[in-house]
């Protein structure tokens, strides 16, 4: 190969300078685009794993507060449904069959066991968040 | 190799990217094997909704058995002679069987039906709520023990199991869950302990440590 132009290049060794280039950003790009899905994944996995955790703190409190409570809640047809960003205190009791009871939040079900009184009963707690 | 006042050699650049794109393709594999760890550590371990089945089932071991006892003092009381005996892994082997009651297996191999018969003479289905929780098995540890077992997977979350403090007298609560599909082959496995405080603070010994 010839010795560089003490002012530049020349056009061969620029062309498969980029070539070279190209080829290694392929690699660097593919590793940049699988960091970027595992950081999208893990962010709306850790908003689900806060908004269950939330939501299954605040029914074990309303359920422990008050042994009646438990009685109160059907759960066969009923979500007890909890606002995340919302007051910890407000809390409601939906049917399942109501459509789209979080309105435009997102939402995520997940259930709640307890042990009371000889049975370990099951609740269906709806977080919105 | 010399080297040019105003820049390098095209064979030096060839040689530097050629270089880092090696350790770039060493790096990759690894990327994904963190994504795969990160998977199991935060789907299959330890998640939020099978820590309150589990405290359920502790709830319901706190209960007194129909001969009066305690069931979880009856399955954690091995005898201070015995301690030598507790440094490995724990026998109580707790099974959901069918018919929606726990059973435990003995030494003999022999199982024992595990029954709360609240306010009746017949033994109340107390599980059969958590046939949706997927739970399978129960299994009652030393909290300091280091336990192990034959399948892979269920060793790997032992292994991972963590001790914040220094409590030889207390216990582990491990459950392992399954879902299966409508055939019933299982689809995943999933994994939580919780700590249980000694049943018996008025033991003479320690139970359950190294």
């Amino acid at each position: 190969m010839n010795k560089l132009n003490k002012k530049g290049v020349t056009l061969v060794e620029l062309i498969v300078s980029f070539a070279i280039v190209g080829v290694a950003i392929i690699y660097f790009f593919q590793t940049l685009y699988t960091v970027k899905t595992i950081y999208q994944t893990a962010q709306n996995q850790t908003d689900i794993f806060v908004a269950k955790d939330y939501g299954l703190r605040i029914i074990d409190e309303y359920l422990n507060d008050n042994s009646d409570n438990r009685t109160s809640i059907d759960s066969e047809n009923n979500y007890f449904m909890v606002y995340y960003d919302g007051d910890p205190q407000l809390h409601d009791i939906v049917s399942k069959n109501t459509s789209n009871p979080c309105g435009n939040k997102e939402s995520v079900i997940v259930p709640y066991y307890s042990y009371y009184n000889y049975n370990i009963n099951k609740y269906d707690v709806l977080v919105c968040y | 190799m010399k080297k040019n006042n105003k820049g390098f050699f095209l064979a030096e650049t060839i040689v530097v990217i050629a270089l880092v794109t090696t350790v770039m393709a060493f790096v990759y594999p690894n990327v994904t094997k963190l994504y795969d760890n990160y998977v199991n550590r935060t789907k299959y371990y330890d998640q939020t909704e099978d820590l309150y089945v589990l405290i359920a089932i502790r709830d319901y071991f706190d209960r007194k058995s129909d001969d009066g006892n305690m069931m979880l003092y009856e399955l954690t009381d091995k005898g201070c002679s015995e301690i030598d005996n507790l440094k490995m892994f724990f026998d109580v082997n707790i099974n959901i069987g069918k018919s929606g009651h726990f059973y435990k297996t003995g030494d003999n191999g022999q199982t024992e039906t595990l029954c709360d018969s609240g306010e009746g003479s017949s033994c109340v289905d107390v599980s059969k709520d958590l046939e949706e929780s997927g739970l399978k098995e129960v299994y009652i540890t030393g909290y300091m023990a280091s336990p192990s077992s034959n399948n892979y997977n269920f060793n790997r979350y032992l292994k991972r199991m963590k001790k914040t403090t220094y409590d030889s007298s207390s216990y582990r609560l491990i459950g392992v869950f399954e879902e299966e599909d409508n055939e019933g082959n299982p689809t995943e496995v999933r994994y939580a302990s919780i700590k249980i405080d000694n049943p018996n603070p008025d033991r003479n010994c320690n139970l359950g440590g190294e």
